[in-house]
Parts: structure tokens; C-alpha cells; sequence
């Protein structure tokens, strides 16, 4: 990448700008490197690639590699990927140089057709893709199922209704892709079929299911639950309308042993206190997003007699976050509180958590559970400091001075960032 | 040589044009690859040390950067280059000393780079970019002195094709 040579018609010019120095490719490089991403930077890249021969070769993949694309600019860049006829050989370099295409920003323009040949254009190279919410449909398929390099596909933006079995079809096939987001908006699924094979890609890491994930479909998932990839750690469930707990509790014992981190929000068949289990169905669990809707004082089932000294029987989760999805009611007697959580923590159930996000919606800022939640905060310092002079968990190979103590660690840029803490999130 | 007082120790360097600087260990130091060599050579060696890639006026130049900034922390290898990046900032000082022409300014940078001087290597790369900021490639040439080595065909083929790009 880069080398002035490359061009082959800059031989026949004399070395450029005789007066003065001239900088190697390797500098350019770095300078472009202080330039910030966004747009300002494309249409600086843009202006830099039009200096001169060398600086064009220098400049020209950085500008293609991640285009930000909105408005008019992604008519022309269509029109620059995928000339309608007489394709030019430049042009067709040009679309080899895109790795990442988000067309999130992509409402009024193009159509599906230009998607489905924009994917065509860029499939040897292509590792991200974020479909555009309207011009998104089963014309793709076919060119998605070529982009080999794929590593990221996300549709959940996709507003029209998805076949999910063509859908598995494309995604199985993709070897690279390890992160699968699917259309929020309900994907159809033929029921009347007899039981399809769903497959998922042999690399698979964090699966997003939305939509019409309930009924005939969650079934089919849970009756092959040996056609997730072991490679699966992250599961992400949220936006199912009629997705029902029971469906949701089967599928994660059946994926208890691969799943460290999950997502479930946004499920409005799920009642209060239906996913207490979680941690128990999921036991490596490490971090946790949940509305606080689907859980209540029973949360984690702590059993009786659990105390300090049973600490290395704690639970994995290091990270828990709190969120609401419109049903919680927060002056209800079971509903889950900053003390509930602080009573998990003090018998040591919660040994290992370090990281508490709720949501100002859960109330728990407020009033006197907002001097509950401060309490909280002190009894995570107060663990973590137990976990760090006993060495456990994470702090066990810690390489520190022997004379350090804890709070000489807890200030040093490592200590920083490994401190633990609630955080309040105000625009949730 | 008798050292064993305060005065300073210096070391000799011979640019690519045979001029010899007299300057501070110290400050020469700053320098990653004449720290290295002066190592290499043992403890209190004589030897002028040839830098034949940089000129006396483009050293005399670095070393000026090298006096303002010898008691400057090492630069640290670890994670923060990202957050050094970010920031296009640049002290007053420097700001001041890099207002050269282009040819001194990229000089500094190539200097910079060959001398290992990380630091400046920085202060310089960012004086470029932001005088690339916000400007068209004609501007660019005009500032730095660079030909236009295209055609007006493939200028034009160019244009076309990343007009996307173009902020509206």
C-alpha cells in the first residue's frame, strides 16, 4: 500500500518538487494520522489524495476503507462503485478498497436493487456491513453470501419483513462472521414447514435475536442447541414482542455453558420476577444488561445460609446493569432495590461484581434508595479492596511492589482502571 | 578529558555537510539514535559522531528543540499515542518554533524521524496536518511546494470519482 511505483504512468515524471524535500510515504502516513476521523477528515483525505501522484496512492485506500455516508454523498459514491456500464478499471479498484459499509444513515435514497449491487461491487473486501432500514431486502442475499471477509453484519435497523430461513441460509456460509445482529422488526417464519435446520457461522461470537423470535422458531432453536458455534459467548435478546419467559429460560440453559455476556431488555411478554434464575441458568455469566421488569426481590436466588465464608462459591458476574422497559413499578413491594442487591454483595453471592449501571428510570437514584445506592457504592470499594490483599479472582497473578497497599494501588493508572463504581445512566 | 568538575559533558557531532556541533550530552540525548550510539561507543569517548542524513542548519535547528525540552519526561512507549493523537494542541514554544518555511518544516520532520526524536516527530506531523485542514489540494501545493503531477484528465477522472467525500 502506498508505494509511489505503483502508478505505473509516474515513471515518465521527474522526481516532484525539485526545489524543496520530500516526504517518504511512512510520514505522510503518519501525519494523516493526526487527522481525526468524521467528516471533516474525508474531505480533507479527499483534497489530500488530488496533491500529487504519490500522496493519492499514500491517502486514496483511508479514504475508501470507511466511508461516512449520508445524503447526497451516497448517490455519488453509488455512482462512483457501481458506474452503470462501462466499468473502468480504476472504478473497480476503488470498490476493492471498502471494508466497512454503515448505510445506517441511509432513509430516503437508493433502493434495493443499489444495495444489493453496491454489496456485489465490495464482497472481496467487505468485513463490516450496516444495512440502511428501507432498502434492504432478499435481493441481497446473494451478494451477501459472497462477502467471505465478513465479520460484522447488522440488521437491525431492517424495517421490511425477513425471511428468516434465506436469512440463516446466507449467514451460515459467511466463515469470518462473528458478530450477527438480526432485524428488530418481525422476521417471518413458516411456521406450517416441519422443523428446519438452523445453522449458525462456524465463528460466531455475539448473536442479537429481535423480532419474531418466539413461538415455532424459538422452538426449532432450542431442539438443535448443538448448531451454536462453542465460539458463542454473547447473546443479546431484546425487541421480541411476544417472546415468552419460558422460551427464553430454555434457551439459555441450552446455552448455559457458552454464554458469558447477555442482553435482555425490551421483551413485554416477560412478567415481574420470571427471570430471577438468570444466574443460575447462565453460570460463567460475567456481564449482565437486564429491566429491571423482569426481575424482583428474589433476583438471583441467593440461598439461605450463604455467607463471607462461602466466597468462593460467588458468582462470576463482574459487571450488572440495570435498565426498564415501561412495565417496573417501583413502589411495588418486590420490586428489586439497592438494599437487595447490597445484601448479595455483603454475603459475598455477588463476590466478584465490580461494575453497577442503573438506569435513572429504575428510581434507584432517588430518595432515600439514592443513599441506598451510595452504600452500595462503599460496599463494592470495601470488596474490592478484600479481593485485592487476598489476591483473589482477578487480582491473583496482580504484579505489584510488595510494600504497595491498596490504596497506593487504587491510585496508580492501573488501579484507575480497574476501580469498581455505580454508574447512574440519566437518558435511560 | 578532564571531567571530574560540574561542567557539563558535551559530545561533537558532524553533520552531513562536515560542520561540527559542540553540544550538551543532555540535550543531544533527546535524540533516541545518538543516545544509542554514544552507548555503543563506551562511556566518555571523543569521537565526533557523524550524522551524515541531516545538514548544520537543520541540526542546529533540532538542537535548538532539544535544549528548550531537555528535561522533558521520556517519552512513554505504552497506550497513550492514541490520546496524544487526539489532540492536534500544540505548546506556544513549539508553535513558535516551527514557524519555518516548508522546506525547514519538512526537513525538521525527516530530521525528526532519522534522529529517533519522537516528540518533535509529533510537533511536526501536527504542524502539517493542521495546515492541511480545511484546504484544497491547490492551496496544499501551493503551501508545501508540491508539482501537480497529474494530467488535467486524471485530475479531473479523481475529482469526480471522490466527490462524495467532499464536505457540503
Amino acid at each position: 500500500m502506498g508505494n509511489a511505483d505503483s502508478s505505473p504512468s509516474l515513471s515518465t515524471f521527474p522526481q516532484p518538487s525539485p526545489l524543496g524535500a520530500h516526504l517518504p510515504d511512512e510520514l505522510l502516513l503518519e501525519i494523516l494520522s493526526y487527522l481525526s476521523p468524521g467528516r471533516d477528515f474525508q474531505s480533507t483525505l479527499a483534497s489530500f489524495c488530488l496533491v500529487c501522484k504519490q500522496w493519492y496512492n499514500v491517502g486514496i485506500s483511508l479514504l475508501y476503507e470507511s466511508p461516512y455516508l449520508a445524503g447526497r454523498s451516497y448517490d455519488l459514491f453509488v455512482q462512483t462503485i457501481c458506474p452503470s456500464i462501462n466499468a473502468h478499471i480504476l472504478k473497480s479498484e476503488l470498490a476493492g478498497l471498502v471494508k466497512e459499509l454503515d448505510l445506517s444513515h441511509i432513509v430516503h435514497q437508493g433502493n434495493k436493487a443499489i444495495t444489493a449491487r453496491l454489496l456485489g461491487r465490495t464482497k472481496q473486501s467487505l468485513e463490516v456491513f450496516i444495512a440502511p432500514q428501507a432498502s434492504f431486502a432478499i435481493n441481497c442475499w446473494a451478494a451477501l453470501s459472497k462477502c467471505s471477509k465478513l465479520r460484522y453484519l447488522n440488521l437491525s435497523l431492517v424495517s421490511e419483513c425477513i425471511a428468516f430461513q434465506s436469512l440463516n441460509q446466507t449467514v451460515r456460509q459467511l466463515p469470518e462472521l462473528t458478530h450477527l445482529y438480526l432485524p428488530r422488526s418481525s422476521s417471518s417464519y413458516n411456521s406450517l414447514q416441519i422443523s428446519m435446520n438452523i445453522k449458525w457461522p462456524p465463528k460466531l461470537k455475539l448473536l442479537q435475536l429481535a423480532g419474531g423470535v418466539h413461538g415455532k422458531f424459538i422452538w426449532d432453536l432450542n431442539a438443535q442447541p448443538n448448531n451454536f458455534p462453542p465460539t458463542l459467548t454473547h447473546l443479546s435478546i431484546s425487541h421480541c414482542p411476544h417472546l415468552e419467559h419460558w422460551d427464553i429460560k430454555s434457551l439459555l440453559k441450552n446455552l448455559s455453558r457458552l454464554l458469558h455476556h447477555l442482553e435482555l431488555r425490551n421483551l413485554p411478554q416477560v412478567k415481574q420476577g420470571k427471570l430471577n434464575g438468570v444466574l443460575d441458568w447462565v453460570p460463567h455469566l460475567q456481564s449482565l444488561i437486564i429491566c429491571t421488569d423482569y426481575i424482583d426481590i428474589n433476583f438471583g436466588s441467593m440461598p439461605s445460609g450463604f455467607n463471607p465464608s462461602m466466597w468462593a462459591q460467588s458468582k462470576p458476574l463482574e459487571r450488572l446493569t440495570l435498565l426498564t422497559s415501561g412495565a417496573h413499578d417501583p413502589n411495588d413491594q418486590n420490586y428489586f432495590m439497592p438494599v437487595d442487591m447490597w445484601e448479595m454483595l455483603e454475603q459475598r453471592y455477588l463476590g466478584r461484581l465490580r461494575w453497577v449501571l442503573v438506569a435513572k428510570s429504575t428510581q434507584w437514584p432517588d430518595g432515600e434508595n439514592g443513599a441506598e445506592l451510595d452504600a452500595l457504592e462503599g460496599l463494592l470499594h470495601e470488596v474490592d479492596k478484600e479481593n485485592w490483599e487476598r489476591r483473589r479472582w482477578h487480582y491473583e497473578d496482580l504484579q505489584v511492589p510488595s510494600d504497595w497497599i491498596y490504596e497506593r494501588w487504587y491510585e496508580s493508572p492501573q488501579g484507575k482502571r480497574m476501580r469498581p463504581g455505580v454508574r447512574v445512566l440519566r437518558d435511560q | 578529558m578532564a571531567t571530574s568538575t560540574e561542567a557539563p559533558k558535551t559530545v561533537t557531532l558532524t553533520t552531513s555537510d562536515n560542520a561540527d556541533i559542540q553540544v550538551e550530552r543532555e540535550v543531544a540525548e533527546r535524540s533516541i539514535l545518538i543516545k544509542n550510539l554514544l552507548e555503543d561507543l563506551g562511556g566518555d569517548s571523543n569521537e565526533a559522531i557523524p550524522i551524515p542524513n541531516v545538514n548544520e542548519a537543520v541540526m542546529k535547528k533540532v538542537l535548538e528543540w532539544c535544549e528548550q525540552h531537555r528535561k522533558d519526561p521520556p517519552a512513554s512507549q505504552d497506550d497513550d499515542s492514541d490520546s496524544r493523537k487526539k489532540s492536534t494542541d500544540i505548546d506556544e514554544w513549539d508553535q513558535k518554533f516551527m514557524q519555518v518555511d516548508q522546506e525547514m518544516l519538512f526537513e525538521i520532520i525527516l530530521a525528526a524521524n532519522y534522529l529517533d526524536i519522537k516528540a518533535l516527530l509529533d510537533v511536526g506531523c501536527k504542524t502539517v496536518a493542521n495546515m492541511i485542514k480545511g484546504k484544497s489540494p491547490d492551496e496544499i501545493r501551493k503551501t508545501f511546494n508540491i508539482q501537480n503531477d497529474f494530467t488535467p484528465e486524471e485530475e479531473d477522472q479523481i475529482r469526480r470519482e471522490n466527490e462524495w467525500a467532499e464536505d457540503r
